[in-house]
């Protein structure tokens, strides 16, 4: 089965500057080091570890959100998408669950109103929504269903890498369920590849294929999922396992 | 110290473009300096012999720093109107304006700051409820409405010699002043009783009020005696740039009152285009208003260390 | 409202929106509207009817008390207080919502500029508010009459100019704020440019935030006009000004003192209306 590499990062590094840079002080943090690895298509690729361990620095890195990094990120997919945590700012307050689906495919511009219209119902239903939701605004949405628009909002430009920043964290551990089987129908069904990041082990367990351990802003371990939990070679990774015991 | 010198340093800069941006104003842009000096009916010959005479051929920079050097020791050069010294015509109505406000501020000090304990210790009865609709109120008065409302009340109530005489003697001066301060302070005390209110009550709410109320204080016991020190710092500082404010309400109050002040003379000088005098009195009140808002920085900082005003 | 939902019990946000202002208790925006609305309204339908013609004199009923005839009696040269008010009032309104509307279009667009790039062009211009809002405005406006002259359309345009530094702040400090939320990654992410984040993601959300400093603006605007006109570097005589009119009262105080009474008391309604819709609009705020 030849595997095809959808995004490779070598030797990535990236600070955070405090201080103003008016009088040339600048206090640099290290928030990742030297970090490599390779997310093939189809896969989803898990990267745990504690807040701070420079997770969530990672995937804006990889995105472009944030600017400063060293090192190379190749890209080889289309318009990569990134599902957040917090299902509260992560949609916009002042649009409608429609405004929300369309606006993707505004900003693309090339499909007539007709076409906008289809596409927006059809991932509406996909993600387990129905009409009623269109015409409602995020503060009238539970936790649940605002996670589901966020996810047909990536979806709906038909991406082939989601990033996915403790996407199910907010959520009650039944609504957690449904969003992972609705997230894992989705890869099935669009051949899709995910970097899931999460601090939950036991989520990491139900839905990635592989690992990174992160501490401290460095990956630690990489390995199979299986791998990770069943043979744990770093100290770490012992650790956190344990804990999540 | 050094945040102390870094405002000290923020406000002498600021004190130089504020002179600056005036002397612009006042001497470079109007096309009419000369000619509100020697009357319309100049000729053009007389304008060209006045503008040399007056150095107004010369550099903006030169002018400007000669005219700042005078400005800095006293001299800030003739009346275009009146050919009188700008600063003895300034020096004469500074004392009356200054007092007008001084009182102002003695008056919103002394009476907010009772009737803002009084509210907070009684918030939420009859009495707080009725006081926040009068305060909203006297707050959409305009100084101006409201000194003319007073302004009647003197005519009716004080003897008509009155007026003539109240520069003579400083208390009848004061006793005059009574009226025109209460014009301004009042929309200030309304505010300041507010903004007491307000922060009391949320001082009240904090934990070490509670172990007040455990070792036994009253509800007005534990406000004067704990509350108050805390609450009383947004203020100070609010007062304190009040004083900077009423300096703009002073001007109109002193219109209706027909005191001759600071303000008064500004009014008439901006009529009659008198150029130096009008930047002679933006810089000083400009210097005011800035000075105040300093202190008042400075003053924060000495109370609560913690406060970073940047 | 609240929304329990089926799936899980997860309680929707309790954020209200704007709206929630008209189902609720909010004592002062409902007064303020009340009060603002029915002068907006005398207002509007004087411009089309009076009962008298503010300019028409009459010689044989010169300072009359408040009658029947005429509602708050007549000035010294027997025109109708009454209808001379509304006139006056009018053109305050006029000022007013030009002036806020100069102050609001421009200041929107230097603060969300200036929020959404931030900079060295965002530290200095706030720095350049700063000290025109640390000035009274009179002051300022005054200086300002020196140069440009004194009359209707110079006073709006001088506190229009006045006011941008207000509305700049408030907008420029939402458009950081939200600068960094998701909903904005996620536009960025789907190929937004900065424009129209800006201008259709951000800025809708800014109106709850606007509305306040825009009553508030109302407020002290119509309190400016009056002043200035007072002072007599507004509103130049024959237009009929609030203010202009006040100076005239003035020295029939005595003889005839509803006529500065009636004037002021019209002024203090506009100002008193415009805060307390702001002071309502600001609470509702805090409350969500």
């Amino acid at each position: 089965m030849q595997k095809t590499t959808i995004l490779q990062v070598n030797q990535l590094n990236s600070y955070y500057t405090k201080g103003s840079k008016v009088f040339g002080k600048k206090n640099a943090t290290q928030v990742l080091k030297d970090v490599n690895f390779e997310l093939y298509r189809g896969e989803v690729l898990g990267v745990v570890g504690e807040s701070g361990s420079g997770k969530s620095t990672l995937a804006k890195v990889i995105l472009g959100i944030t600017n400063e990094y060293e090192g190379s990120i190749v890209h080889n997919s289309l318009r990569p998408q990134m599902v957040f945590q917090d299902p509260y700012a992560s949609l916009n307050p002042a649009f409608t669950v429609e405004r929300i689906l369309e606006e993707p495919l505004l900003i693309y511009g090339k499909y007539g109103k007709e076409e906008r219209k289809r596409r927006v119902m059809e991932m509406l239903e996909n993600v387990g929504l129905s009409e009623e939701h269109l015409k409602r605004k995020p503060r009238e949405l539970s936790g649940g269903q605002r996670q589901r628009v966020s996810i047909a909002a990536a979806m709906i430009v038909h991406p082939q890498l989601l990033i996915l920043d403790e996407a199910v964290s907010a959520l009650d551990v039944t609504i957690q369920a449904q969003i992972l089987d609705l997230l894992i129908r989705l890869k099935k069904e669009h051949n899709l590849s995910y970097l899931f990041i999460s601090h939950d082990l036991n989520v990491v367990y139900q839905c990635c294929d592989r690992v990174l351990v992160m501490k401290d802003g460095e990956v630690v371990e990489e390995n199979t999922v299986d791998g990770i939990f069943d043979k744990p070679q770093h100290e770490y990774t012992k650790q956190l396992l344990e804990s999540a015991q | 110290m050094k945040y102390f010198t870094k405002k000290l340093f923020t406000l002498i800069i600021t004190l130089f473009i504020v002179s600056l941006l005036a002397f612009l104003a006042f001497q470079v842009i109007p096309a009419d300096v000369v000619t509100s000096r020697l009357g319309t009916n100049a000729t053009p010959e007389q304008i060209a012999i006045m503008k040399e005479q007056m150095g107004l051929n010369r550099p903006v920079f030169v002018r400007y720093f000669e005219w700042l050097s005078n400005f800095l020791q006293g001299d800030m050069g003739n009346s275009y109107v009146y050919d009188m010294p700008v600063n003895e015509m300034i020096a004469q109505k500074l004392p009356i304006s200054a007092t007008l406000i001084l009182l102002a501020c003695a008056m919103t000090v002394t009476f907010s700051i009772p009737i803002g304990i009084f509210l907070a210790r009684h918030a939420g009865g009859i009495f707080d409820r009725f006081m926040t609709v009068l305060n909203q109120v006297f707050m959409s008065i305009p100084p101006v409405f409201l000194g003319i409302l007073l302004f009647g009340v003197t005519l009716t109530i004080y003897p008509p010699e009155f007026s003539l005489h109240y520069s003579e003697n400083f208390w009848m001066l004061i006793l005059f002043m009574i009226l025109p301060a209460l014009s301004i302070a009042i929309s200030r005390i309304s505010m300041t009783v507010k903004l007491l209110r307000t922060s009391l009550l949320d001082e009240m709410d904090k934990n070490y009020i509670k172990t007040a109320y455990s070792r036994g204080h009253s509800r007005g016991s534990a406000l004067r005696q704990h509350a108050l020190k805390n609450a009383i710092l947004p203020v100070v500082v609010f007062i304190a740039v009040s004083a900077a404010e009423m300096v703009v309400a002073s001007i109109i109050i002193e219109q209706v009152f027909a005191i001759s002040g600071i303000g008064r003379l500004l009014i008439a000088s901006i009529a009659s285009r008198d150029f130096l005098v009008v930047q002679a009195i933006v810089v000083l009140l400009a210097t005011w208003v800035v000075t105040v808002n300093f202190l008042a920085d400075i003053l924060v900082q000495y109370i609560d260390p913690r406060v970073r005003l940047d | 409202m609240i929304e329990v939902d089926e799936e899980s019990g997860n309680f929707a946000m309790k954020n209200k929106g704007i709206s929630s202002i008209f189902q609720g208790k909010n004592v002062f925006f409902r007064i303020g509207s009340v009060i603002t609305g029915a002068l907006v309204f005398l207002i509007c339908l004087s411009t089309v009817w009076l009962p008298y013609s503010p300019t028409q004199m009459d010689a044989t009923a010169k300072l009359n008390a408040p009658s029947f005839l005429h509602l708050f009696g007549t000035d010294h040269l027997g025109r109708d207080i009454f209808s001379r008010v509304m006139e006056g009032a009018g053109n305050t309104l006029l000022i007013a919502t030009c002036v806020v509307l100069i102050g609001c279009i421009i200041g929107t667009l230097i603060g969300s500029l200036t929020g959404y790039f931030g900079g060295m062009a965002d530290i200095v211009l706030m720095r350049v508010c700063d000290s025109i809002t640390a000035f009274p405005s009179v002051l300022l406006a005054l200086v300002m009459v020196m140069l440009l002259g004194r009359g209707k359309y110079q006073i709006i345009l001088i506190l229009g100019i006045l006011f941008i530094p207000s509305f700049a702040r408030v907008v420029r400090g939402e458009v950081a704020r939200q600068r960094n939320l998701n909903y904005i990654y996620s536009a960025k992410l789907m190929g937004a440019g900065h424009a129209r984040i800006i201008f259709y993601h951000i800025l809708p959300n800014t109106i709850s935030v606007l509305l306040p400093t825009i009553s508030i603006g109302f407020n002290n605007a119509v309190l400016a006009e009056a002043s200035m006109s007072y002072l007599g570097v507004g509103v130049q005589k024959p237009d009929t000004s609030l203010g202009g009119m006040l100076a005239e009262a003035q020295s029939y105080l005595t003889s005839a003192p509803y006529y500065a009474i009636f004037i002021g008391l019209v002024i203090v309604l506009m100002i008193l209306g415009f805060s307390m819709l702001g002071e309502g609009l600001s609470r509702n705020n805090a409350t969500n």
